[in-house]
């Protein structure tokens, strides 16, 4: 007996539904360390903007020597 | 130098000499009050200064409006700072940022023809579907089977 072929749209929405949960975890977890980093760059502005400039000028040194 | 003021010399020595310290000289005294008051003008000029690049910067705010595009601009001064302008890396980076810049007016059309593809693709799957399921039942059934 041949099996009748399961149609593609139903696999792709089962798929979905497995997926589904775990993408929405990962929003979430996106969205509170993005909360968290945005919290700490506005209670420490200047550790922050100088760690950048710091960081910055690293990256411009290590790319001139390129 | 003329008289008057060689006579003031030695009459400021002379007062010097008899009190034995030169801190007392009102002259001097003078000359450091007016130093004092030029300083403290000159600090209270560049707190100043200080003060209107600070309001006009506005870092604070920013930061608080767009924290991830004020460090990204401080990265970029500190690369600037770094001697990173003209490198290779910049090129490459920039022509990167080229591409992602295209990649919005394009993508109407990728989504389309990424729609056209699918329904291509489901529509096979259909008909290969049809095909079969007669097929199918002919041989559960046996109805027809030779």
């Amino acid at each position: 007996m041949e099996a009748v072929p399961e149609p593609v749209n139903e696999r792709i929405r089962q798929a979905q539904e497995r997926v589904a949960p775990q993408l929405e975890q990962a929003r979430r977890s996106a969205a509170d360390l993005n909360q968290r980093v945005v919290t700490f760059i506005r209670q420490n502005p200047g550790t922050c903007l100088i760690g950048a400039v710091a960081l910055g000028y690293l990256v411009g040194r290590i790319a001139s020597r390129d | 130098m003329d008289g008057r003021q060689h006579h003031e010399r030695e009459e400021l020595m002379d007062t010097s000499e008899r009190s034995g310290q030169s801190g007392e000289n009102p002259r001097i005294g003078e000359r450091v009050d007016q130093i004092g008051q030029d300083a403290q003008r000159l600090w209270e000029d560049t707190r100043a200064a200080a003060q209107d690049i600070g309001q006009t910067v506005d870092l604070r705010g920013r930061l608080d409006r767009n924290p991830y595009g004020t460090l990204a601009v401080a990265f970029g001064v500190g690369y600037l700072l770094g001697g990173g302008l003209f490198t290779s890396t910049t090129a490459r980076v920039v022509r990167m940022g080229m591409r992602l810049a295209a990649v919005p007016l394009v993508k109407d059309e990728l989504l389309h023809l990424a729609e056209q593809v699918l329904d291509g693709f489901l529509g096979d799957h259909e008909q290969d579907a049809e095909v079969e399921g007669p097929a199918g039942f002919a041989g559960h059934d046996g109805s027809t089977s030779l």
